[in-house]
């Protein structure tokens, strides 16, 4: 992990690699996958259910790159078919997708915030990522004034904001990922509590380090949803000694609520917090201007 | 904007009036093309069939193959249309909004405010309605509008009620200004509403539950769409169909083609003999006649007589559900063939035909009202449509859902109807 | 009182969620302390809409109920 501000990549893209968009539906996700990929795309079903993969290809600089489009989501919650999928991908585990080398983060620049959410845990999984702001100008007639630059030096990545609606859409995005690059974001950056953290550690370190297939990176992630829903039985992995670390969920919640925290709400409330307190310094809203 | 559009009284209002414009469309712009592609298809066949020598591979190309073929394509401009509308009204964000007005009439009959557009282009064909269900996100809501949606009165089954209609409902005033004829091909549509309703009724008791996700539906901010976007989503949506439902309804057309002209009919001297030159013609059609009588489609036909006769139908009939199941429509033309029917002016031939068909055992007429009504339920409920099917086994994923809305139509369908012929006999005739 | 019984146009405060997949709400917005904006209501009384964080979210009966607000 670098100690820089942002730590830059840019030869990531000089061979062939999978850029996979994600975000939150709405954002204008499908058309930057449009744009990038045009008529070089396919539709299927992924085997098994009925989330549809929507893959195609794209040249920059004279390589041609995978584009996968993730199904559209509010959060890295995986109890739903099409979830599941964005999130196993995004940890590199599921079996029918390509393990994503860098991050399309697709962000609604009018609804920032709910966005951000997902953002937030997605930035967790440390993954380079390049976040792409759409929508300003829906923002704009609302007041809402973005300053991309802000938001990079808040999250430590490279933001872009583009039109997702004028044709060189794509040329755009291509341009930015050759000259600003991608980065690979710090993990917690939302500043966790220090209860929260250190529950999140032990749950890592005590057993799913130990009992689990989950990449490092994903893990802490795990441990959270498991610290606030319980819910091993809706895990899709195969916990081994499932017993032990129930007891030991169960305390680490015990734990939390000593602490004075709510185990279920602890990590939702905090990336929230998090987020409307930097918001404050990369969002200016010039005048209240409520929508109906 | 969302003051009128969304308004308590207004917004049903609205969104009824999209729905129309939009069916309306989607009618009168896709017929043209579908005119079109008919005609091609035919002129197609026509030209292969007399550029190649007559024999089994003349025939499985022309009535197999490219009428199989014929069958996909003319499902296209329906689903580009009604996707093209679909895309534009998610992509301002309209969507939404309707499925916010509609959700709490539809959550009263167990559906989801997204049902609606569905269901409702159902009424133009199942095929881009089921494509169309796409939209609801929950599984379960999604599954059981996919499920009832081909008791929606599609356009397939129009000609079938028209034929039936006009040769056994009595002309009559009902109620001073409507028409017998017109008060039952109203009650057909309405039939077809409410089983699916009473359906998605009970399905919402069977089938697991799962952990409930809760309902939060965002109404995204209104915008311009993305016309380029729309345009290859549509053409995208067609290109699924054609390349995932088109290979599994030309196999089945393939197969239903082999049923109805295997083994092959060879005229006797007899059968040639009962006719004299000058009425060629109908000794061809009589040759055909013949053929698919002794097919093994028309074996099938009377195999199953005794399972169908309880509902009013004969073997003839038998094979038109047979048949039928490539597209409803297709029950017209397979009475055609069978009653021998000449090319012209088919449809007045075949109302006189049946209605002067008389029962060799009773010597009264065959037909009666009762077995006209008892099949037009049967074909109001049953799932007489292998495209349908293709579609469903897409979207799903898998067979198994294709299967369990065969079964169960087809079963609803057989007791609907027995119990409509015996209503119909007990009370119109006994 | 819980958001069901909400009046439109009235800003709330959530207090707190109670019930099945709570947490699933929280991650659209509604956190305890948030503050929400009731829009209107669907011909049928429900869903209904509510603005949080910017946003317009709808919501039935069975949402509204797991969530617990005082007026603003």
């Amino acid at each position: 992990m670098s100690k820089t501000n942002l730590a830059i990549q840019k030869d990531l893209l000089r061979q062939p690699s999978t850029i996979t968009l994600v975000g939150n539906p709405n954002t204008g996700k499908s058309t930057i996958f449009n744009a990038l990929t045009g008529l070089r795309q396919k539709i299927a079903n992924y085997p098994g259910i009925t989330v549809e993969r929507k893959m195609g290809s794209t040249i920059i600089n004279g390589v041609l790159h995978k584009v996968i489009d993730l199904p559209g989501a509010y959060s890295l919650n995986h109890k739903k078919a099409d979830e599941r999928i964005t999130y196993e991908t995004l940890i590199g585990s599921y079996d029918y997708e390509e393990k994503p080398d860098l991050l399309l983060l697709v962000l609604d620049a009018s609804n920032l915030e709910r966005n951000l959410f997902l953002a937030s845990q997605v930035m967790d999984l440390q993954i380079p990522i390049l976040m792409v702001l759409t929508m300003s100008d829906i923002a704009d007639e609302r007041g809402i004034i973005i300053k991309p630059e802000q938001l990079s030096s808040a999250w430590r990545v490279p933001v872009i904001s583009v039109n997702a609606r004028s044709k060189n859409c794509d040329t755009q995005i291509k341009e930015a990922l050759i000259e600003k690059g991608v980065a690979v974001p710090k993990p917690f950056q939302w500043n966790p509590t220090t209860p929260l953290r250190k529950a999140v550690e032990r749950l890592d370190k005590e057993w799913l380090s130990k009992h689990t297939q989950l990449p490092k990176r994903a893990r802490p992630i795990e441990a959270l949803r498991l610290i606030a829903e319980g819910g091993l039985e809706d895990s899709f992995y195969q916990y081994s000694e499932g017993g032990k670390a129930k007891k030991l969920i169960e305390s680490l919640q015990n734990f939390l609520e000593a602490a004075g925290e709510n185990p279920t709400a602890a990590e939702v409330v905090q990336r929230y917090r998090f987020i409307s307190d930097i918001s404050e310094g990369s969002v200016s809203k010039e005048h209240s201007n409520e929508l109906t | 904007m969302d003051n009128v559009l969304t308004h308590r009284v207004g917004g049903p209002f609205i969104f009824v009036l999209v729905l129309l414009i939009m069916s309306q469309s989607i009618f009168s712009w896709a017929t043209p093309f579908m005119d079109i592609i008919d005609m091609i298809f035919i002129e197609f066949g026509a030209f292969i069939g007399s550029s190649l020598p007559n024999g089994m591979l003349n025939n499985l190309l022309v009535d197999g193959v490219i009428a199989g073929l014929g069958g996909v394509v003319i499902f296209l401009p329906q689903i580009i249309f009604l996707f093209l509308f679909i895309y534009f009204l998610e992509g301002t964000g309209y969507m939404a909004r309707a499925a916010f007005v509609m959700d709490g009439f539809m959550t009263m009959v167990g559906l989801h405010g997204r049902s609606v557009v569905p269901l409702m282009s159902g009424f133009a064909c199942a095929v881009p309605g089921i494509m169309a269900t796409r939209t609801i996100e929950n599984w379960r809501d999604r599954l059981i509008t996919i499920m009832i949606l081909p008791f929606m009165a599609c356009s397939a089954r129009l000609p079938v009620y028209a034929v039936m209609i006009a040769a056994f409902v009595p002309n009559k005033q009902f109620m001073g200004f409507l028409t017998l004829q017109g008060v039952v091909f109203f009650g057909l549509y309405l039939f077809g509403i409410v089983m699916a309703i009473g359906s998605a009724a009970v399905m919402k008791r069977i089938f697991p539950m799962g952990k409930p996700t809760p309902f939060l539906m965002e109404l995204p901010s209104y915008k311009l769409p993305n016309i380029r976007l729309i345009v290859i989503q549509s053409l995208e949506r067609g290109k699924i169909f054609v390349s995932e439902a088109g290979k599994i309804i030309v196999a089945i057309s393939i197969i239903l083609w082999f049923l109805a002209s295997y083994p092959i009919y060879e005229p006797t001297v007899s059968d040639r003999a009962t006719t004299d030159a000058n009425e060629q013609q109908l000794s061809d059609q009589m040759i055909s006649t013949l053929q698919l009588n002794q097919s093994y489609a028309g074996t099938f036909g009377q195999l199953i007589e005794p399972v169908i006769e309880p509902l009013g139908f004969d073997w003839k009939i038998g094979i038109g559900l047979l048949t039928s199941f490539a597209a409803r429509e297709v029950m017209v033309g397979t009475l055609n063939i069978i009653y021998s029917i000449e090319e012209t002016d088919q449809q007045l031939g075949l109302i006189d035909r049946l209605k002067s068909e008389i029962d060799p055992n009773t010597g009264l007429p065959k037909y009666t009202l009762a077995t006209t009504l008892s099949l037009m339920i049967f074909f109001a409920i049953a799932m007489q449509c292998m495209s349908t099917l293709a579609i469903v086994k897409r979207e799903t994923n898998s067979w198994k859902w294709p299967l369990v809305m065969f079964g169960y139509m087809t079963i609803l369908a057989y007791f609907s109807s027995w119990l409509t012929y015996e209503f119909a006999n007990a009370f119109l005739l006994g | 009182m819980s958001l069901s019984d909400a009046v439109v146009q009235q800003k709330y405060e959530v207090k707190q969620i109670q019930g099945e997949e709570l947490v699933r709400i929280m991650e659209m917005g509604l956190t305890p302390g948030s503050i929400c904006r009731v829009i209107r209501r669907a011909p049928m009384g429900y869903p209904m809409e509510i603005k949080i964080r910017g946003y317009l979210l709808s919501l039935r009966k069975k949402e509204a109920d797991m969530i617990e607000v005082i007026p603003v």
